[in-house]
């Protein structure tokens, strides 16, 4: 299936249009998108219908439909034949005890690739790096079935030269191994520009930034970067800010604050990744937008105001996940201003739907820790 | 015998309360006709001093009592008084209303039908050797749901027209719009010896979280009577604390209620006037009450009838707006509403407000909710009256019903044997009334004494 307004947005450089030129690339490539959803997908056609939508009239982007991100939950909706699913992604059960489910052809899981590498790229260099996961050997090795959780630590292994974890599981609880962590950690002081510690949010804060610095132990490794996944909420409830998580990665690492990085995306739009850039901001690429809605108008909100966070992308064409509302909730810092010097939208995720669910592989990971 | 050193006599006397050190304290909003924020009082000095004041009670006519409730609920209706803008939305108008004398002395008067038998000995018509006079039971601890804090006031206020002694006990996190109507009502006048200070004396607010158990127990130890407002898992819990062996529990557990609409609308007026009412319904207390619909079952085959009904609904529902205006929901209940309309949009059928007002639902399915909330109904059609039966559990308590002759005499026989407690027009699921959950609450608040007639 040809999307060639879809191909045109993907040569663009990814953070180079201002608002002014890149809407109407972004919005005729997502309304190709879109049109195609309602003529493949039978659910999304008759969600229009209802609504009233007329694919074609849609001017702005506001006007797209989105679908909750819970949808996907509860239906498996495809915009092509059953047998082109090339892949099937789960997110991580949650709470609920429902994964999220979303059908890739082979072209989709293609693209999303493209745009998850290009992303990292820009962010952290096009080389290849040592790569320090926190979590256990399994998770990075290979195996028939891959879990959600699996699945984000190997996601940033494309430019990974070496990959070494620092964990181990005993009867499914996760414990660090201080001293293999430690060996890791100084074997890489003098080449540590090639160096990246990766895991999950929680994880890397509590069980490993902290006991390091509880137990007095520093490291010199400039140029190394920090990244983290996963959500805050468990650091959250332990009045553990951002800042404070920079900070003594810092303090414990010895590397830069511009060179620790929050990586932000979820399964429903896969491929769509948001690192915190050197400013702590999160940009949208030219390939998607990021509306934040009142929650009780539903209207759009200009930046400063905190609202249900929606993600529009034409990248998602196998399944209607080219415009999301997700349960998270968050503000529009500016548009095209950031000192970083990255164009789009930039916003901040400030916390999930009140009395929401745990919902991410890195809260469940925090729960299976010893 | 002799007991052994260390060891309690278990027939020895209660250990007064001030020499007990293990005594647990509970936070009060609301004692000695004084809001607090944050005091602690022993659990025993509180229930003692209740009881204290609910001895002075019992001389009271309760016609007294009723003349200073009256002026306390006229005092809340007047529109300067500023509780209305401290507590928006929370049913104060509805309190205010039912305080006033002319429901109140119906609900005495439905109870006992002579409510004298509260102040004195009357003569009973049936036996003429004897007279009966109804005493109250002592110290009412009224336990409340966190869904609808009002009930709990109009617990309290049974409570007090039976001349019991009233505890409420709130969830920790509960506002403290109740001890701010008990400020209130300590300001109200009265005749005689009975102001609303006098009457307030006998009432006090406590908060404590769930997990403080001992508070709980202490509480419950010493209670009269137990009112338990809540979930099962609450009621349960509270069922569990100690008692005295002749308490009286009496349990609001968490219900359900609908709605069943005939098809005899004939004109486009009425068609607007049942919807209005339905609206209503829908909109109050944004569906937490256990009378408030969550179902609306249509009698009739007629998809079109259907859809007719539904954009009337949407309109009434849309104008209720501005009587009723929404309270905000939390993102977790926008995000299962979205969730619902994008589904009923893509599967069935679904009308909405342009934002997260209110929401109309409809499937093939005839079954009743779940229940969402938040002005979301289920609108649903059939003609089968016994399926509409068989849909019956324990946990429904209230339908509006707005159906013919024939069929309400046959669907309230059958809907009330299976379990239903109460029927009401359109537009009154939630005017809270006696019998109440299937109970005329005042007459479990009494105990009967009778004499020989002199």
């Amino acid at each position: 299936m040809p999307f060639p307004k879809l191909e045109k947005l993907l040569e663009y450089p990814l953070y180079g249009l201002d608002s002014t030129s890149k809407h109407p690339v972004l919005l005729a490539a997502l309304k190709e998108v879109s049109r195609h959803h309602y003529d493949h997908c039978g659910p999304y056609a008759k969600l229009c219908q209802k609504r009233g939508v007329d694919i074609d009239s849609i001017e702005d982007l506001p006007q797209i439909p989105y679908l909750p991100t819970s949808l996907f939950k509860q239906h498996l909706l495809l915009s092509i034949a059953e047998d082109e699913v090339f892949r099937e992604v789960q997110s991580s059960a949650t709470t609920s005890g429902m994964p999220s489910r979303m059908g890739l052809d082979k072209a989709n899981n293609l693209r999303q690739n493209k745009c998850f590498s290009k992303t990292i790229m820009d962010r952290i260099g096009n080389k290849r790096f040592n790569f320090i996961v926190l979590d256990e050997p399994s998770s990075i090795g290979r195996s028939k079935t891959v879990s959600a959780r699996s699945s984000t630590m190997r996601s940033l292994l494309f430019c990974a030269k070496d990959a070494q974890t620092c964990l181990v599981e005993d009867g499914g609880q996760l414990s660090l191994d201080e001293k293999r962590l430690e060996a890791l950690l100084d074997e890489h002081q003098n080449n540590s520009e090639e160096l990246i510690i990766f895991g999950f949010t929680f994880i890397l804060y509590a069980y490993v930034v902290r006991r390091l610095l509880n137990a007095g132990k520093k490291y010199a490794l400039s140029g190394a970067k920090v990244i983290h996944i996963g959500g805050w909420k468990k650091l959250e409830s332990q009045k553990v800010s951002q800042q404070m998580l920079i900070d003594d990665c810092c303090k414990c690492f010895g590397v830069h604050a511009q060179d620790v990085v929050d990586l932000y995306g979820f399964t429903e739009q896969g491929g769509m990744i948001y690192p915190t850039c050197e400013q702590g901001r999160r940009h949208a690429p030219v390939w998607s937008e990021v509306i934040v809605r009142d929650p009780v108008s539903l209207n759009p909100l200009g930046p400063g105001k905190e609202g249900l966070m929606q993600f529009l992308t034409p990248i998602q064409t196998s399944y209607p996940g080219h415009s999301v509302l997700t349960e998270d909730i968050g503000r529009i810092i500016e548009i095209d201003d950031c000192p970083c010097g990255r164009k789009g939208t930039t916003f901040q995720i400030t916390g999930r739907a009140r009395e929401a669910e745990v919902r991410g592989c890195g809260d469940i990971m925090a729960d299976k820790f010893a | 015998m002799k007991s052994t050193a260390g060891e309690r006599d278990p027939f020895a006397a209660p250990v007064p309360a001030e020499n007990n050190t293990m005594e647990p304290k509970v936070q009060c909003d609301f004692f000695d006709k004084k809001k607090y924020s944050g005091k602690e009082i022993g659990v025993s000095e509180l229930i003692a001093k209740i009881a204290d004041s609910q001895k002075q009670l019992i001389s009271i006519p309760v016609t007294d009592i009723i003349a200073v409730l009256d002026r306390f609920g006229n005092h809340l209706l007047e529109r300067h008084n500023p509780i209305h803008k401290l507590y928006p939305m929370s049913g104060i108008p509805f309190i205010a209303t039912w305080c006033q004398r002319q429901n109140l002395e119906k609900l005495i008067q439905t109870a006992f039908s002579n409510s004298d038998c509260l102040d004195r000995f009357v003569d009973s018509a049936v036996r003429s050797d004897r007279s009966y006079r109804a005493f109250p039971r002592g110290v009412a601890v009224h336990w409340m749901a966190g869904n609808v804090p009002t009930l709990g006031f109009l617990s309290m206020i049974m409570g007090l027209l039976t001349k019991n002694g009233n505890i409420l006990k709130l969830a920790k996190g509960a506002n403290d719009l109740l001890s701010s109507l008990l400020e209130q009502l300590v300001l109200t006048d009265g005749d005689g010896r009975c102001g609303g200070d006098f009457l307030a004396s006998s009432l006090a607010v406590v908060r404590y979280d769930h997990e403080e158990v001992d508070i709980g127990s202490a509480m419950s130890r010493q209670a009269d009577i137990r009112i338990i407002w809540g979930g099962d898992d609450a009621v349960n819990a509270i069922k569990r604390l100690p008692t005295k062996t002749d308490n009286l529990d009496i349990i609001f557990p968490n219900r359900t209620s609908f709605m069943i609409i005939g098809t005899e609308i004939t004109t486009p007026e009425e068609l607007i006037k049942t919807a209005r009412r339905a609206a209503m319904d829908i909109s109050i207390f944004e569906q937490k009450a256990c009378a408030s619909p969550h179902t609306i079952l249509l009698l009739t085959e007629k998809r079109e009838t259907l859809e007719r009904f539904a954009q009337a609904l949407h309109a009434a529902l849309q104008d209720a707006l501005k009587s009723i205006p929404k309270a905000i929901p939390s993102e977790k209940e926008i995000s299962a509403l979205l969730n619902l309309r994008a589904q009923y949009d893509m599967f069935n059928d679904a009308w909405y407000s342009s934002g997260t007002e209110f929401t109309i639902l409809s499937d093939d399915k005839l079954q009743l909710g779940p229940a969402i909330g938040n002005r979301t109904v289920y609108l649903r059609m059939t003609t089968d009256l016994d399926r509409i039966a068989e849909l019956i559990t324990p946990n429904v308590q209230s339908v509006g019903i707005q159906v013919d002759p024939g069929q309400f005499e046959y669907l309230t026989n059958r809907l009330g044997e299976k379990g239903v407690q109460r029927f009401t027009r359109l537009g009154a699921m939630t005017h809270f009334e006696s019998p109440w959950d299937g109970y005329f609450v005042p007459q479990h608040l009494v105990r009967w004494t009778s004499r020989q007639k002199t």
